[in-house]
């Protein structure tokens, strides 16, 4: 990821953190939200380099010297970079967070440390990282990076300056991802269009959609097969939790374009199919057409409760054709 | 860079420099040493962010038979390095780097091709005037090291005091150490005046240093920046980061007058709080009771478990004053003070059972002291 890509990403936030650069007025705790891709590391690492660069052009690190090079291949000593291993932030790297926060940098005392996927950090850690955001001593600035605010402690939230990434509106992100020959259901699921090639390779995303389409058209046919296909369509490719979590979020796009559907526009994400769809929801009332879309909106809750995923849809497919044919 | 140097001499610098390299590491240049070639000394680096050393072997170091051909730098990935050395054959060997990194290193009719990384990756050390230095005997730093550390907390929970404070004023060196239940502080005077710092080093670090230092009176050199402290000896160069955040003020928890005194052989004393602690340690709680009666110049000790069974001596000691006193301790802490007199008597000196008592060499009470602070006993 170049250093110009971040700046043509982000332009108001790079601005604004050379602008703190150049007048040393840097506070000591940032929070960047954004989902992921929004560029946030990459912000982060700018803003390092920024800070650290030998040849700053006002606040703007060169990308070429030393400094630069070290910090964006991650081998800078002062430039702390703390990726959860796993599902949260382990004892040990809280153990090495703790001394960080406490010892003076390598090379001079001016010191970044970023943690990414903050909301991971155990209570452990976050205590140790509120005792420094509260009494912040040295030269240290902190980056947390998080994907919304809410999974953090509120305590952390407040101490910190608080930065949202600007992110291009959907309309814009279609029209890229088009330019680019990827599927516009892309651009509903990532902002980031190298997440977007890499889910167009690997294939997975595009047949769930397509399987997707089949059994909802199956649904509106009044097809009972719709039920088997849950078993023998769905299931197959959903075979982890990440799988889940991407079959949620093509169930809410689906959603979005039900709801256009119903209030008369084009179907964006799914297009393929839309002419079938319009034909077909056109003979159901407003009110069922909402029901079916409130069912589909459930289910990233009962999803979080834990419930058996096969069960989860084969309840959904009942629910549904008793909603538009019962 | 290119150079040919006999095996032995590298192989001891190496081993030296390698005790810093972690194996896990979350900057991975640091995972490799560093070979820097000038025209007077091949200098080994390595570090593990908190602590860093370099070596060096000069051109004109007998043993070593350095011979460079030409300067240069570079990073070579330690763990196979050293092995490599290790095992190559014949008594020296030569090393010469290429362009794009790669290193050729040649011993015999063994050819080994190793990928190496660019120099300008790996953190740059400061570097400090020459003119602020501090220089005191090996010996004398270690002793002031080893008498210090062990009163350092190993707690996360207050990571200041898991460092040892020191300052520098008016040509003396103060060393504090404590982690609020014990206290260690050695002074001792520096042959310099215009020189101020007062800074908190990581008794890991330290205790590194002092691993390292050699044991003699050779001289030392201490240089002091704004994030890391240098120690020169031998041709090394020992780095440790310093801790952040203002260190506790510790003169005021040193008694300054005292009700009861006893005067004891730091070694008899030490056999005997290792009898009584050998029963407290069994128990909830690792305590041990000193009983001083001066009036008929007897003291007890008392160590007791309620499961095993309890110990009763009466000390041997060749002077108690002042009033009559019931305290209890930590033997361990004890026990890790007077381990750190060595063959000397001590003057243990006390004001009243809750509050601390401080242990002091009998012939020099200024310059060394441990605290203690005592348990509440019902």
């Amino acid at each position: 990821m170049g250093k110009k890509d971040i700046i043509a990403r982000q332009p108001r936030l790079t601005a604004y953190f050379a602008d703190l650069i150049q007048h040393k007025k840097l506070v000591h705790a940032y929070l960047l939200t954004g989902p992921a891709g929004s560029g946030k590391h990459e912000l982060a690492l700018w803003v390092a380099a920024g800070l650290f660069c030998q040849h700053p052009v006002k606040g703007q690190p060169c990308g070429k010297c030393g400094e630069c090079q070290r910090i964006f291949s991650g081998n800078h000593p002062d430039v702390i970079d703390l990726l959860p291993a796993g599902n949260s932030i382990k004892v040990e790297q809280t153990r090495f967070l703790k001394s960080e926060f406490n010892s003076s940098g390598v090379e001079s005392r001016q010191k970044i440390i970023i943690i990414e996927n903050a909301e991971k950090m155990t209570a452990s850690a976050a205590n140790s990282l509120l005792k420094f955001i509260e009494e912040p001593s040295g030269q240290i600035t902190v980056f947390l990076l998080v994907a919304s605010l809410n999974q953090l402690l509120p305590t952390i939230v407040s101490r910190c300056q608080l930065f949202k990434m600007q992110l291009p509106s959907e309309e814009q992100r279609i029209q890229t991802y088009q330019q680019e020959g990827l599927n516009t259901l892309l651009a509903g699921l990532t902002v980031d269009i190298q997440t977007a090639r890499q889910l167009a390779d690997e294939k997975t995303v595009l047949e769930l959609s397509k399987r997707l389409t089949q059994w909802f058209l199956k649904i509106l046919n009044n097809e009972w097969l719709a039920l088997v296909d849950v078993q023998v369509k769905f299931m197959p490719l959903i075979t982890n939790k990440d799988e889940q979590n991407l079959f949620i979020q093509l169930l809410e796009l689906f959603s979005k374009d039900l709801l256009r559907c119903a209030i008369g526009t084009k179907m964006v994400y799914f297009q393929d199919q839309a002419l079938q769809f319009k034909q077909r929801l056109t003979k159901y009332s407003l009110t069922k057409q909402l029901t079916a879309v409130e069912l589909l909106l459930n289910q990233p809750r009962l999803q979080q409760e834990n419930i058996n995923f096969q069960n989860l849809l084969e309840a959904l497919t009942l629910q549904l054709i008793k909603c538009y044919h019962g | 860079m290119k150079f040919s140097i006999k095996r032995t001499a590298f192989i001891q610098r190496l081993t030296n420099v390698q005790r810093t390299i972690a194996s896990k590491t979350t900057i991975p240049i640091l995972t490799g040493i560093k070979l820097t070639l000038t025209n007077e000394k091949l200098i080994l680096t390595g570090s593990d962010s908190d602590i860093s050393i370099e070596a060096a072997i000069i051109k004109s170091d007998d043993n070593a038979q350095l011979e460079i051909e030409e300067t240069g730098a570079t990073v070579l990935p330690a763990r196979f390095f050293s092995e490599i050395i290790k095992k190559l054959p014949g008594d020296t060997f030569s090393l010469n780097t290429f362009e794009n990194q790669q290193t050729q290193i040649l011993a015999g009719k063994s050819i080994f091709k190793v990928n190496g990384i660019s120099a300008e990756e790996y953190p740059h050390l400061p570097e400090i005037e020459i003119s602020q230095k501090i220089t005191l005997a090996a010996d004398l730093l270690k002793k002031v090291i080893n008498q210090t550390v062990i009163a350092a907390s190993n707690q996360e929970s207050r990571p200041i005091l898991t460092g040892v404070h020191l300052t520098i004023y008016q040509g003396q060196l103060t060393a504090v150490a404590t982690d609020s239940h014990r206290l260690s502080q050695r002074k001792i005077p520096l042959d310099i005046n215009d020189l101020n710092y007062d800074v908190i080093v990581p008794s890991r670090s330290l205790i590194e240093l002092a691993r390292m230092l050699p044991d003699s009176s050779e001289k030392v050199e201490l240089r002091i920046s704004e994030n890391q402290m240098l120690c020169f000896f031998d041709q090394t160069v020992f780095y440790s980061r310093l801790l952040e955040g203002n260190y506790p003020d510790t003169a005021q928890l040193i008694p300054n007058n005292s009700e009861t005194e006893l005067e004891v052989n730091a070694n008899d004393f030490l056999a005997a709080i290792d009898r009584a602690s050998l029963l407290s340690h069994e128990g909830n709680y690792n305590i041990v009771k000193l009983t001083l009666d001066p009036k008929q110049q007897l003291a007890k000790i008392y160590g007791n478990s309620p499961e095993v069974g309890t110990i009763n001596e009466v000390l041997n000691f060749e002077s108690l004053t002042g009033k009559s006193l019931e305290i209890s301790f930590n033997p361990d802490y004890m026990k890790d003070a007077l381990h750190s007199f060595g063959q000397t008597t001590v003057k243990i000196n006390f004001t009243q059972p809750l509050r601390p008592f401080t242990l002091t060499p009998s012939e020099n009470q200024s310059n060394f002291i441990q605290l203690i602070t005592p348990v509440r006993t019902f």
